[in-house]
Protein backbone atom coordinates (compact mmCIF):
# COMPACT_ATOMS: atom_id res chain seq x y z
CA UNK A 1 0.00 0.00 0.00
CA UNK A 2 1.19 3.65 -0.87
CA UNK A 3 -0.05 7.11 0.72
CA UNK A 4 -0.18 10.43 -0.56
CA UNK A 5 -1.33 13.35 0.38
CA UNK A 6 -1.64 16.44 -1.31
CA UNK A 7 -3.22 19.67 0.56
CA UNK A 8 -3.55 23.63 0.03
CA UNK A 9 -4.04 24.23 3.58
CA UNK A 10 -7.44 23.91 3.93
CA UNK A 11 -8.55 20.63 1.93
CA UNK A 12 -6.69 17.23 1.95
CA UNK A 13 -6.82 14.22 -0.74
CA UNK A 14 -4.79 11.32 0.10
CA UNK A 15 -4.96 8.66 -2.57
CA UNK A 16 -4.11 4.86 -1.27
CA UNK A 17 -2.89 3.19 -3.75
CA UNK A 18 -2.56 -1.38 -3.63
CA UNK A 19 -4.05 -3.15 -0.48
CA UNK A 20 -5.90 -1.61 2.38
CA UNK A 21 -6.12 -5.04 4.76
CA UNK A 22 -5.80 -6.18 8.09
CA UNK A 23 -1.45 -5.61 7.66
CA UNK A 24 -2.20 -1.93 5.90
CA UNK A 25 -4.87 -0.73 7.63
CA UNK A 26 -2.64 0.69 10.65
CA UNK A 27 -0.65 2.58 8.11
CA UNK A 28 -3.55 4.60 6.72
CA UNK A 29 -4.83 5.21 10.42
CA UNK A 30 -1.53 6.65 11.86
CA UNK A 31 -1.96 8.92 8.75
CA UNK A 32 -4.69 10.15 9.04
CA UNK A 33 -4.47 11.64 12.98
CA UNK A 34 -5.07 14.95 11.58
CA UNK A 35 -7.29 15.09 9.82
CA UNK A 36 -9.70 16.93 11.51
CA UNK A 37 -7.70 20.27 10.69
CA UNK A 38 -9.10 19.95 7.10
CA UNK A 39 -12.25 21.64 6.17
CA UNK A 40 -12.72 18.77 3.61
CA UNK A 41 -11.06 15.32 3.47
CA UNK A 42 -10.97 13.31 0.05
CA UNK A 43 -10.00 9.54 -0.26
CA UNK A 44 -8.60 9.06 -3.76
CA UNK A 45 -9.20 5.29 -4.75
CA UNK A 46 -8.06 4.97 -8.28
CA UNK A 47 -5.42 3.03 -7.39
CA UNK A 48 -6.72 1.01 -4.55
CA UNK A 49 -7.39 -2.61 -5.59
CA UNK A 50 -8.39 -4.12 -2.25
CA UNK A 51 -10.24 -3.30 0.46
CA UNK A 52 -11.12 -5.75 3.78
CA UNK A 53 -13.02 -5.10 7.18
CA UNK A 54 -9.91 -3.70 8.80
CA UNK A 55 -9.86 -0.64 5.89
CA UNK A 56 -13.39 -0.33 6.34
CA UNK A 57 -12.66 0.00 9.90
CA UNK A 58 -10.14 3.31 9.32
CA UNK A 59 -12.43 4.48 7.12
CA UNK A 60 -15.87 4.16 9.63
CA UNK A 61 -13.78 5.85 12.42
CA UNK A 62 -12.34 8.93 10.09
CA UNK A 63 -15.95 9.34 8.65
CA UNK A 64 -17.22 9.55 12.55
CA UNK A 65 -14.28 11.99 13.36
CA UNK A 66 -15.24 14.32 10.59
CA UNK A 67 -18.63 14.46 11.10
CA UNK A 68 -18.14 14.81 14.96
CA UNK A 69 -16.26 17.94 13.54
CA UNK A 70 -18.63 19.61 11.75
CA UNK A 71 -16.40 18.70 8.40
CA UNK A 72 -16.60 16.43 5.40
CA UNK A 73 -15.00 13.57 3.95
CA UNK A 74 -15.44 11.78 0.93
CA UNK A 75 -14.19 8.88 -1.30
CA UNK A 76 -13.78 9.30 -4.84
CA UNK A 77 -12.71 6.84 -7.70
CA UNK A 78 -13.44 3.62 -6.42
CA UNK A 79 -12.78 0.33 -8.87
CA UNK A 80 -15.82 -1.97 -8.69
CA UNK A 81 -13.84 -4.43 -6.41
CA UNK A 82 -14.14 -2.12 -3.61
CA UNK A 83 -17.40 -0.67 -4.86
CA UNK A 84 -19.23 -4.00 -3.99
CA UNK A 85 -17.31 -4.05 -0.42
CA UNK A 86 -19.06 -1.21 0.55
CA UNK A 87 -22.36 -2.16 -1.48
CA UNK A 88 -22.61 -5.35 0.65
CA UNK A 89 -22.01 -3.64 4.09
CA UNK A 90 -24.07 -0.67 4.03
CA UNK A 91 -21.34 1.76 3.64
CA UNK A 92 -22.39 3.07 0.19
CA UNK A 93 -25.18 4.78 2.31
CA UNK A 94 -23.25 5.92 5.73
CA UNK A 95 -20.10 7.67 3.19
CA UNK A 96 -20.61 10.27 0.48
CA UNK A 97 -19.29 8.21 -2.08
CA UNK A 98 -18.48 10.17 -5.92
CA UNK B 1 -36.78 -11.87 -31.52
CA UNK B 2 -37.67 -14.69 -29.04
CA UNK B 3 -36.15 -16.95 -31.48
CA UNK B 4 -32.65 -14.79 -31.40
CA UNK B 5 -32.84 -14.29 -27.83
CA UNK B 6 -32.84 -17.81 -27.49
CA UNK B 7 -30.01 -18.88 -29.74
CA UNK B 8 -27.89 -16.19 -27.54
CA UNK B 9 -29.12 -18.41 -24.46
CA UNK B 10 -27.60 -21.41 -26.19
CA UNK B 11 -24.69 -19.71 -27.60
CA UNK B 12 -23.95 -18.23 -24.02
CA UNK B 13 -24.38 -22.00 -22.65
CA UNK B 14 -21.82 -23.85 -25.06
CA UNK B 15 -19.85 -21.38 -24.12
CA UNK B 16 -20.20 -22.04 -20.11
CA UNK B 17 -19.52 -25.93 -21.34
CA UNK B 18 -17.04 -25.50 -22.92
CA UNK B 19 -15.00 -23.46 -20.62
CA UNK B 20 -15.87 -26.14 -18.05
CA UNK B 21 -14.39 -28.54 -19.68
CA UNK B 22 -11.36 -26.61 -20.29
CA UNK B 23 -10.77 -26.56 -16.36
CA UNK B 24 -11.61 -29.87 -15.24
CA UNK B 25 -8.81 -30.50 -13.11
CA UNK B 26 -9.47 -30.75 -9.43
CA UNK B 27 -7.50 -29.22 -7.24
CA UNK B 28 -6.77 -30.56 -3.53
CA UNK B 29 -4.01 -28.66 -1.58
CA UNK B 30 -3.20 -27.98 2.17
CA UNK B 31 -0.65 -26.05 3.98
CA UNK B 32 -0.20 -25.13 7.81
CA UNK B 33 0.24 -21.78 8.82
CA UNK B 34 0.93 -19.75 12.23
CA UNK B 35 -2.10 -18.15 13.46
CA UNK B 36 -0.70 -14.74 13.03
CA UNK B 37 -2.11 -11.82 11.14
CA UNK B 38 1.73 -11.33 10.27
CA UNK B 39 1.31 -14.47 8.05
CA UNK B 40 -1.79 -13.39 5.93
CA UNK B 41 0.58 -12.52 2.99
CA UNK B 42 1.74 -16.35 2.91
CA UNK B 43 -2.10 -17.74 3.35
CA UNK B 44 -2.79 -14.89 0.40
CA UNK B 45 -0.40 -16.32 -1.92
CA UNK B 46 -1.28 -19.65 -1.15
CA UNK B 47 -4.56 -19.74 -2.13
CA UNK B 48 -3.87 -17.54 -5.06
CA UNK B 49 -1.41 -19.65 -6.22
CA UNK B 50 -4.02 -22.26 -6.73
CA UNK B 51 -6.79 -20.40 -7.68
CA UNK B 52 -4.83 -19.80 -10.48
CA UNK B 53 -5.01 -23.08 -12.24
CA UNK B 54 -8.64 -23.43 -12.23
CA UNK B 55 -9.62 -20.38 -14.06
CA UNK B 56 -12.56 -18.20 -12.27
CA UNK B 57 -13.15 -14.60 -12.99
CA UNK B 58 -11.55 -11.84 -11.20
CA UNK B 59 -14.93 -11.25 -9.26
CA UNK B 60 -14.43 -14.67 -7.47
CA UNK B 61 -10.72 -14.26 -6.85
CA UNK B 62 -11.22 -11.34 -4.78
CA UNK B 63 -13.99 -12.46 -3.36
CA UNK B 64 -12.47 -15.69 -2.28
CA UNK B 65 -9.50 -13.82 -1.27
CA UNK B 66 -11.27 -11.31 0.89
CA UNK B 67 -13.42 -14.36 2.55
CA UNK B 68 -10.24 -15.76 3.24
CA UNK B 69 -8.48 -12.78 4.74
CA UNK B 70 -11.57 -12.19 7.13
CA UNK B 71 -11.68 -15.67 8.61
CA UNK B 72 -8.08 -16.40 8.84
CA UNK B 73 -7.78 -12.82 10.92
CA UNK B 74 -10.35 -13.74 12.81
CA UNK B 75 -8.67 -17.11 14.25
CA UNK B 76 -5.50 -15.10 14.45
CA UNK B 77 -6.86 -12.98 16.01
CA UNK B 78 -9.40 -14.61 18.86
CA UNK B 79 -8.29 -18.71 18.07
CA UNK B 80 -5.69 -19.03 21.26
CA UNK B 81 -6.04 -15.94 23.12
CA UNK B 82 -2.45 -14.92 23.79
CA UNK B 83 -1.05 -18.31 23.08
CA UNK B 84 0.65 -19.83 19.64
CA UNK B 85 -0.99 -21.97 17.33
CA UNK B 86 -1.40 -23.15 14.15
CA UNK B 87 -4.08 -22.94 11.59
CA UNK B 88 -4.35 -25.21 8.57
CA UNK B 89 -5.89 -23.86 5.19
CA UNK B 90 -6.95 -26.50 2.94
CA UNK B 91 -8.31 -25.49 -0.91
CA UNK B 92 -10.58 -27.71 -3.09
CA UNK B 93 -11.85 -27.28 -6.78
CA UNK B 94 -14.30 -30.18 -7.33
CA UNK B 95 -13.10 -29.33 -10.98
CA UNK B 96 -15.97 -28.08 -12.16
CA UNK B 97 -18.15 -25.40 -10.60
CA UNK B 98 -17.19 -25.74 -6.55
CA UNK B 99 -14.22 -24.03 -4.54
CA UNK B 100 -14.28 -24.53 -1.04
CA UNK B 101 -11.74 -23.47 1.32
CA UNK B 102 -11.23 -24.89 5.23
CA UNK B 103 -10.01 -23.83 7.85
CA UNK B 104 -8.86 -25.70 10.97
CA UNK B 105 -7.56 -24.62 14.66
CA UNK B 106 -7.37 -25.78 17.81
CA UNK B 107 -8.36 -23.31 19.88
CA UNK B 108 -10.86 -22.32 22.04
CA UNK B 109 -14.18 -23.65 20.78
CA UNK B 110 -15.83 -20.92 19.14
CA UNK B 111 -18.67 -20.73 15.97
CA UNK B 112 -17.88 -17.25 14.43
CA UNK B 113 -21.45 -18.05 12.86
CA UNK B 114 -23.36 -17.69 16.13
CA UNK B 115 -22.01 -13.54 16.06
CA UNK B 116 -25.05 -11.25 14.99
CA UNK B 117 -24.82 -9.34 11.97
CA UNK B 118 -24.36 -5.49 12.47
CA UNK B 119 -27.16 -3.41 11.24
CA UNK B 120 -26.34 -2.00 7.71
CA UNK B 121 -29.27 0.66 7.97
CA UNK B 122 -27.65 2.50 10.84
CA UNK B 123 -25.87 6.01 10.34
CA UNK B 124 -21.83 6.35 10.55
CA UNK B 125 -22.50 7.94 13.96
CA UNK B 126 -24.85 4.61 15.30
CA UNK B 127 -22.79 2.42 13.29
CA UNK B 128 -20.17 0.24 15.40
CA UNK B 129 -16.39 0.12 14.49
CA UNK B 130 -15.70 -3.66 13.94
CA UNK B 131 -18.04 -6.85 13.17
CA UNK B 132 -17.83 -6.32 10.11
CA UNK B 133 -15.44 -9.23 9.11
CA UNK B 134 -17.89 -13.02 9.57
CA UNK B 135 -20.94 -10.15 8.42
CA UNK B 136 -18.94 -10.06 5.04
CA UNK B 137 -17.47 -14.08 4.67
CA UNK B 138 -21.22 -14.84 4.98
CA UNK B 139 -22.50 -11.87 2.23
CA UNK B 140 -20.15 -13.33 -0.22
CA UNK B 141 -19.86 -17.19 0.54
CA UNK B 142 -22.32 -19.27 -1.19
CA UNK B 143 -22.60 -21.53 1.67
CA UNK B 144 -20.29 -20.88 5.09
CA UNK B 145 -20.14 -23.96 7.66
CA UNK B 146 -18.93 -24.57 11.01
CA UNK B 147 -17.67 -27.85 12.85
CA UNK B 148 -16.59 -28.92 16.04
CA UNK B 149 -14.65 -32.39 15.43
CA UNK B 150 -11.81 -33.71 17.80
CA UNK B 151 -11.66 -30.47 19.69
CA UNK B 152 -11.07 -28.56 16.21
CA UNK B 153 -12.59 -26.08 15.12
CA UNK B 154 -13.34 -26.15 11.10
CA UNK B 155 -15.15 -23.40 9.25
CA UNK B 156 -15.93 -24.29 5.62
CA UNK B 157 -16.04 -21.55 3.15
CA UNK B 158 -17.75 -22.40 -0.13
CA UNK B 159 -19.01 -20.41 -3.54
CA UNK B 160 -20.09 -21.78 -6.43
CA UNK B 161 -18.08 -20.50 -9.37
Amino acid sequence: MNINKVTDGKNITISVSGRLDTNTSPVLESNITDIESYESLIFDFENLDYISSAGLRVLLSAQKRMNKANKTLSIINCNETVKDVFDITGFTDILTIE
Amino acid sequence: MYGKAEQFDDMTMLEVLYKKRKVDKEIKEEEVFNADVNELPKVREFIEHELEKCDCSMKVVSQINLAVEEVFVNIAKHAYGEKNGDCKVKIYFNGENTLEVTFEDSGLPFNPLTRGNPDTALSADEREIGGLGIYIIKEIMDDVQYMNEDGKNILVIKKYI
